[in-house]
C-alpha cells in the first residue's frame, strides 16, 4: 500500500500505524540485540565494573575474595600513585604510556596504508593467482602469536637466520641484537649528530612525572621497533581481508562507468574507492588503535619488559601488576586508566573520519 | 553518483607507450607481490623445514632448507645417544626426520587437543556468524531508542585489556558452573564485539534503496534481514567466519584459565604451551615446531578454501538503472 | 491411577536409596586435587609417584592437574576460593602466598623436618612459620669445557677456587671467539656474587635488608665491580653478545670455557650437545662460599575439606622415599634431602656413560646444597627486581658507577615499602 494513501488516513488508524512501526521497529531491534548484549554483559561489562570495584582496593588479587577481610578500600589512592605521585610507580605508569604510544603512532599508519595497498593490488583484474597471494598475505595472521612470537624470536636471535642473510649480503655487517637493544631508535639518530644523553644539557633532566624529557623523546628502542614491525607484519593480513570484503562491496559498474568516461586509475582510487571505503577505514583505524594500544601477547612471550623497561606497554604493565607484583588494585587502576584513554582516542578519531559512508 | 574528472581519451595513433606501460605494470606489480608474498612466507617456509630436523641440528644450522636423503633418519645412534649436529645437517642441506612429529604426538594427546579445537572453533564461528550479523544489523539499520547507546557500550568492551577481566571471568563462570566444560569456553565466545563492529560497518555501506525498495513491497524486519540483506553480504560475512574461526582456534588466556582442571578438554594452544613446558630456554624446538605446524596448517587450508567467496562479488541487479 | 502413582512411589523410593548408598560409598573415597607445573616428562614421573601413592592409600584418589601457565592459573583458583588440596609453591611465590592466607602452616605436620637442606627449610619460613616441604631444587654451578682448558695448558676449576683464580683464568682463556667465563647481568646470577661477597638478604626478624648496613652495603659494591672488571678486562661477555639465547647455549656451542648455570643444564646439554666434554665444580668463593638455590614445595591449602590427606600425599612424595624418587628420576632438580644425594648423583651414570661428563662431577651439584642461598624478594618488589636489573645493565656498560646502582636500588626499596 503506499504511503500516501494510509497518510490520509492519519486521524484514526494513522497513528496507530506509524507508531505500531516504530514499535516493530524497536522489537525487531531488541530481538536482534538480545542475544549479543546478554553475553557481554555477563562476560564482559560485569568483569569490567569488577575491575573498576577493585581498583578503589588495595586487593593483592590472590586472598580468595569470599573471605571477609580479603581486601580493603583505599579510595583513589591506586590513582594517586599511578598518576600524581612522584616515585616508581609513576615513573613505571608512565614509562609504559610512552612506550605505548610510540608503538601506536608507529603502527597504525603503516599498517592501515599497508593493508589498503594489499587489498587493492590484490584485487586487480590483471593478477592472475589471487588465492595463493591472498593466502600468502594473510599466512601470519593466522597463528596464534605465541608461537609466531616464538619463531619471532628464534629468527632474530644473534646468529639467527636474519642476521645470517644480512650478513651473506652486507660482509661487514655486525650483527645487532635486535630483541635486547635499549637504545631508542630518536636517541640513535640524534646520536648520529653527536646529541647524546650526555651533550644535550640540563634542561633535559628535568623530570615530567618522574620521566626526564630526555627520555621521554627517546622513540621506541630497537627491540621495541621489532616487536612494532611484527605486530604490523601478523596484522596486515587480517585488515587487508577486511578491505577486500569492502572492495568486493563496490559494484564493478562504478568501476566501469568511471573507466568509460576517462578516468585513471589513480583517480578513480582516490576520488571512487578511498571514499567509499570510509566507513571500513574508520572500522580499520579504529581496530587498529584499539588492538595497539593494548599490545600484550608479543611482549609476554619475547621480552617482558625488557630490556631495560623499553617494552613495557601499559597492558604488560597491568599483568605484571597483577599477576607477577600482587597488587591487583593498582592492576585495576592500571587498566580503567587504559580504557579512559582508549576511549578518548576513539571518540577523537571518530571526529576526524566520520561515521557513515553516503553512496 | 560522483562525478567524475573529463580527460581526453587516449589519441589511436599515439605511440604506444601507454600500452607499453600497460603492459609493464602487470609484471612490475606481479613482481613486487611476490616479492611481499615471499616476505610473509619465509619464516613459516623456515618453521617447516625446521620442524623436520633433529634438535642438534636446528640450533646448530638453522638456515639448512635443503632436505636430502636418507630420509626419515633416526636421531639417536645405535646405543641410543643423541646424534650430534653435523650428523645431520651440512651446508644447506639437511637430513628430514619425522622426530619431532613422532614425539609431539607420542608425548601429549594431540589428536585429543585438535579435536577440541575443530569442534570448539566451528561452534564458535556459527554462532558468531548467526548473532553478530543479527546484532550489527540493528545497530546499523533499526532506529530505536538507546541504539548509540549500546553501539558504545559494545565497543567499550574491546577497550579494556583483557587479562584484568581475568580473575572476575573466572568466578563468573564458576558460579555458572562452567568451568571445565566446553560450554565455558563457547558460550562467553559466541558473541564479540569486534564482529558486532564488522557486520555494522558493511550493512551501513549497503544503499538504503534496497531496503527501501523491499519495505515498499511490504516486508517487514525480519524478512527484510533475512531474506534481503543477509545474502548480499556474503563477503563480510565469510571475512566474519574466517576472523571467527581463526580467533577461537587460537584463543589462549580464556581457554586457559576455564580449562585447567580437564586435559582432556584441552586445545591446542594450551597443548603447545604445555610441551613447551616451564622449561623457558631449553625448549625443545623440534616438537615445538612440529606442533605449531600442526596447529597452523589447518587454518591455511581453510582459509584457502574460503576466501574465494570474495571473488564473486555482490549483485546488484536490484539497482540496475540506477 | 493408584497403581501408577505407586509406581512412581516406589521408582522415586528407590531412586533416593541410590542415591544415599552412593552418597556414603562416596564418603568413603577422598578425592585430592595436585596441581603442579610441570613439563610433559615430569607430569609422567608424578603420575607414577601418584599411582604409588593411591595403591598405598586406597581411601584417597588424586587428581593430578598440569598448568602450562602455573603461577597465573593458580591465582585465578585462589581468587575464587576453590583452589586444589595440594600444589607446588615456588620460592618466589611463598611469601605472596602466605601472606594471602591461602597455605596451611605446616605445625608438625611435615615429616623428618631435620632431613632436609637447612637453606630449603629457611626458604619456605615465612614471618617465622614454616608452611612446606621443598620437594627438589636446583643450584648454581661453575660448569667449565674441559676442552678449553686442556688447550689452554691450564688446571681445571676445583671446588677451593676464588674470585681471582676465575677472574686469572678466564683472562687466559678469553680469546676473539671464545669468551672466558659466560655471565648475564641477571639478577638471578648477580644475586650469587652478592651472597658470594657475603651480602645477605633478610635479617633475623624477617626485614629486607638488601645492600642495607655496611657488611651488605659493602657486598653489594665488591659483587657490582666484580662483574664489570669482569666485562671491562674481556674475559666475560654476555650470552646475546656471543648470539646465544642463554649461557648455557653459550657454553653448548663452546663458545665459552666457564659459565655459572643450575642443574637444567644437564639435561639440556646431555641431549641437545653431547659431544662436548664438560665438568662441573662448586661456584668460587668471594670472602663467603654461596650459590643461589632455585626451589618448589609442595604445600597444602588452607581453605581445605582434607587436610589429613593432604599432608600424607605430601609426606609421601617428599620424605626420605619420595626423596629418592626425585634422585632416580633424573630431571636434573636434585632431591632435597641430603640422604639421596648419593642416589642422585649414581642415577646419571648410566646416562653420562661415553659422554664428555662424568657423572661424578654432579656431586658438585649436591654439595652447593650446603651453602645455598634463594634470592627472593617481599611481595610487590617486583619493580625493585627490575630496577636492579637495569642498574646492573648500565653499569656493566659503563654508563653507571656501583654506587650510583646501589643508591638507586635503595632508593627503590624505600620507595615500594
Amino acid at each position: 500500500m503506499a504511503q500516501t494513501a494510509t497518510g490520509q488516513r492519519t486521524a484514526t488508524t494513522g497513528t496507530q500505524t506509524l507508531s505500531g512501526k516504530k514499535f516493530q521497529e524497536a522489537l525487531a531491534g531488541y530481538t536482534f540485540l538480545a542475544p549479543a548484549v546478554i553475553i557481554l554483559v555477563i562476560f564482559l561489562i560485569i568483569p569490567m565494573f569488577a575491575a573498576l570495584y577493585f581498583s578503589f582496593t588495595d586487593w593483592n588479587g590472590i586472598t580468595p575474595l569470599n573471605r571477609q577481610d580479603a581486601f580493603g578500600f583505599v579510595g583513589l589512592e591506586n590513582y594517586q600513585r599511578l598518576l600524581l605521585e612522584t616515585g616508581r610507580r609513576q615513573e613505571v605508569f608512565f614509562t609504559a604510556l610512552k612506550n605505548t604510544v610510540f608503538f601506536v603512532i608507529g603502527v597504525v599508519p603503516v599498517q592501515t596504508f599497508l593493508a589498503l595497498a594489499l587489498a587493492v593490488i590484490v584485487n586487480q583484474t590483471w593478477l592472475r593467482g589471487k588465492g595463493l597471494f591472498r593466502t600468502a598475505f594473510y599466512f601470519p595472521s593466522i597463528t596464534s602469536s605465541v608461537v609466531i612470537s616464538l619463531i619471532f624470536m628464534w629468527l632474530f636471535t644473534r646468529n639467527g637466520l636474519v642476521n645470517v642473510a644480512i650478513s651473506a649480503i652486507f660482509p661487514n655487517y655486525d650483527p645487532v641484537t635486535w630483541l635486547e637493544d635499549p637504545n631508542g631508535l630518536i636517541h640513535n639518530f640524534l646520536g648520529v649528530f653527536g646529541i647524546t644523553g650526555n651533550t644535550v644539557g640540563d634542561w633535559a633532566k628535568t623530570e615530567i612525572a618522574s620521566v626526564s624529557l630526555w627520555d621521554w623523546i627517546s622513540g621506541p628502542s630497537v627491540t621495541m621497533f621489532m616487536i612494532m614491525i611484527l605486530n604490523t607484519w601478523t596484522t596486515i593480513g587480517t585488515l587487508m581481508v577486511i578491505f577486500l570484503a569492502a572492495l568486493q562491496n563496490i559494484p564493478g559498474q562504478i568501476y566501469e562507468a568511471a573507466t568509460v568516461d576517462g578516468a585513471t586509475p589513480w583517480t578513480i582510487f582516490r576520488k571512487i574507492t578511498v571514499p567509499l571505503l570510509r566507513p571500513t577505514t574508520f572500522f580499520v583505524v579504529t581496530l587498529g588503535l584499539i588492538g595497539t594500544f593494548q599490545v600484550f601477547d608479543q611482549i609476554f612471550v619475547i621480552s617482558s619488559g625488557g630490556p631495560a623497561n623499553t617494552t613495557l606497554t601499559i597492558a604488560y604493565l597491568v599483568y605484571r601488576s597483577g599477576f607477577t607484583d600482587s597488587r591487583m588494585g593498582l592492576a585495576a587502576a592500571t587498566a580503567i586508566v587504559l580504557f579512559v584513554i582508549i576511549f578518548a582516542f576513539t571518540l577523537i578519531q571518530r571526529r576526524f573520519t566520520g561515521e557513515r559512508a553516503n553512496a | 553518483m560522483t562525478t567524475v574528472p573529463m580527460t581526453a581519451p587516449a589519441q589511436p595513433n599515439a605511440p604506444s607507450l601507454g600500452s607499453i606501460v600497460r603492459r609493464i605494470i602487470p609484471i612490475f606489480g606481479t613482481g613486487v607481490l611476490i616479492f611481499f608474498a615471499l616476505i610473509q612466507i619465509l619464516p613459516f617456509f623456515f618453521t617447516i623445514a625446521n620442524s623436520f630436523k633433529c634438535l642438534p641440528a636446528i640450533n646448530a644450522s638453522p638456515s639448512a632448507f635443503i632436505a636430502v636423503p636418507p630420509f626419515n633418519v633416526a636421531c639417536v645412534n645405535a646405543e641410543g645417544r643423541t646424534l650430534p649436529a653435523d650428523a645431520t645437517v651440512s651446508g644447506a642441506t639437511f637430513n628430514p626426520t619425522l622426530d619431532g612429529y613422532r614425539e609431539v604426538i607420542e608425548t601429549g594427546s594431540l589428536p585429543r587437543w585438535l579435536f577440541n579445537t575443530v569442534f570448539i572453533a566451528v561452534t564458535i564461528t556459527i554462532l558468531r556468524v548467526m548473532f553478530d550479523s543479527a546484532a550489527g544489523y540493528a545497530l546499523a539499520r533499526l532506529k530505536f531508542p538507546g541504539n548509540r547507546a549500546v553501539f558504545f557500550l559494545i565497543l567499550g568492551t574491546l577497550m579494556i585489556p583483557g587479562i584484568v577481566l581475568l580473575i572476575p571471568r573466572f568466578i563468573i563462570l564458576r558460579q555458572l558452573g562452567m568451568l571445565n566444560q566446553y560450554t565455558g569456553v563457547i558460550i562467553p565466545a559466541m558473541v564479540d564485539a569486534f564482529g558486532i563492529f564488522l557486520m555494522k560497518q558493511f550493512f551501513e555501506s549497503i544503499p538504503d534503496e534496497i531496503e527501501e525498495a523491499a519495505k515498499v513491497d511490504g516486508a517487514n524486519r525480519f524478512v527484510m534481514f533475512f531474506r534481503v540483506v543477509l545474502p548480499m553480504a556474503t563477503p563480510a560475512l565469510t571475512a566474519l567466519a574466517i576472523f571467527s574461526f581463526q580467533g577461537a582456534w587460537n584463543s589462549f588466556l580464556d581457554a586457559l584459565v576455564v580449562l585447567q582442571g580437564n586435559q582432556e578438554l584441552w586445545t591446542l594452544p594450551l597443548g603447545l604451551a604445555f610441551l613447551r613446558g616451564q622449561s623457558g630456554e631449553t625448549l625443545r624446538w623440534h616438537q615445538f615446531l612440529a606442533g605449531s605446524v600442526i596447529a597452523t596448517l589447518p587454518i591455511a587450508f581453510i582459509f584457502f578454501g574460503f576466501q574465494r567467496y570474495f571473488v564473486e562479488g555482490v549483485n546488484y541487479s536490484g539497482l540496475a538503472g540506477t | 491411577m493408584q497403581k501408577s502413582r505407586f509406581f512412581l512411589i516406589g521408582l522415586a523410593m528407590l531412586v533416593l536409596s541410590l542415591a544415599f548408598t552412593s552418597l556414603v560409598a562416596a564418603q568413603d573415597t577422598v578425592t585430592l586435587t595436585l596441581a603442579i607445573a610441570a613439563s610433559p616428562a615430569e607430569a609422567d614421573a608424578v603420575q607414577l609417584q601418584i599411582d604409588a601413592f593411591q595403591e598405598a592409600n586406597p581411601g584417597i584418589t588424586v587428581n593430578v592437574q598440569a598448568l602450562p601457565e602455573y603461577d597465573t592459573q593458580m591465582q585465578t583458583s585462589f581468587a575464587s576460593g576453590d583452589y586444589p588440596n595440594v600444589f607446588y609453591v615456588g620460592q618466589s611465590k611463598l611469601a605472596e602466598y602466605a601472606d594471602a592466607g591461602v597455605l596451611a602452616p605446616a605445625d608438625e605436620n611435615i615429616s623428618d623436618v631435620e632431613g632436609i637442606y637447612p637453606a630449603l627449610v629457611t626458604t619456605f619460613t615465612f614471618d617465622g612459620t614454616l608452611y612446606c616441604p621443598a620437594k627438589d631444587f636446583s643450584v648454581l654451578a661453575l660448569e667449565y669445557n674441559k676442552d678449553l682448558f686442556d688447550a689452554a695448558g691450564l688446571e681445571y676449576p676445583t671446588a677451593d677456587w676464588t674470585w681471582d683464580d676465575l677472574s686469572a683464568a678466564a683472562a687466559e682463556l678469553a680469546t676473539d671467539d671464545v669468551a672466558g667465563f659466560v655471565i648475564n647481568p641477571d639478577i638471578d646470577r648477580w644475586f650469587a656474587l652478592y651472597v658470594q661477597a657475603g651480602g645477605t638478604f633478610y635479617d633475623a626478624d624477617g626485614n629486607f635488608v638488601f645492600g642495607q648496613g655496611d657488611v651488605n652495603s659493602q657486598a653489594a659494591l665488591d659483587a657490582i665491580n666484580f662483574i664489570v672488571d669482569l666485562y671491562t678486562s674481556g674475559a666475560a661477555r654476555s650470552s646475546s653478545d656471543l648470539g646465544a639465547g642463554w649461557a648455557g647455549e653459550a657454553f653448548g656451542r663452546a663458545q665459552t670455557a666457564m659459565t655459572m648455570e643450575g642443574n637444567w643444564i644437564i639435561g639440556y646439554m646431555l641431549e641437545q650437545f653431547p659431544d662436548i666434554n664438560w665438568g662441573v665444580t662448586q661456584l668460587p668463593a668471594g670472602s663467603a662460599e654461596g650459590t643461589l638455590t632455585f626451589t618448589v614445595c609442595l604445600a597444602v591449602a588452607a581453605d581445605n575439606t582434607h587436610p589429613d590427606e593432604s599432608w600424607q600425599l605430601v609426606n609421601f612424595l617428599t620424605d626420605e622415599t619420595g626423596a629418592a624418587a626425585v634422585a632416580a628420576q633424573g630431571f636434573g632438580p636434585m632431591p632435597a634431602r641430603p640422604s639421596a644425594g648419593a642416589a642422585y648423583v649414581e642415577s646419571w651414570a648410566a646416562r653420562t656413560e661415553g659422554t664428555g661428563v662424568g657423572n661424578m662431577d654432579f656431586q658438585a651439584f649436591v654439595d652447593a646444597g650446603e651453602v645455598a642461598v634463594a634470592p627472593i624478594t617481599p611481595p610487590g618488589f617486583q619493580e625493585f627486581r627490575a630496577a636492579l636489573g637495569n642498574a646492573l645493565l648500565e653499569a656493566v656498560n659503563g654508563n653507571m658507577t656501583a654506587e650510583e646502582v646501589l643508591a638507586e636500588t635503595i632508593a627503590v626499596i624505600e620507595d615500594l615499602s
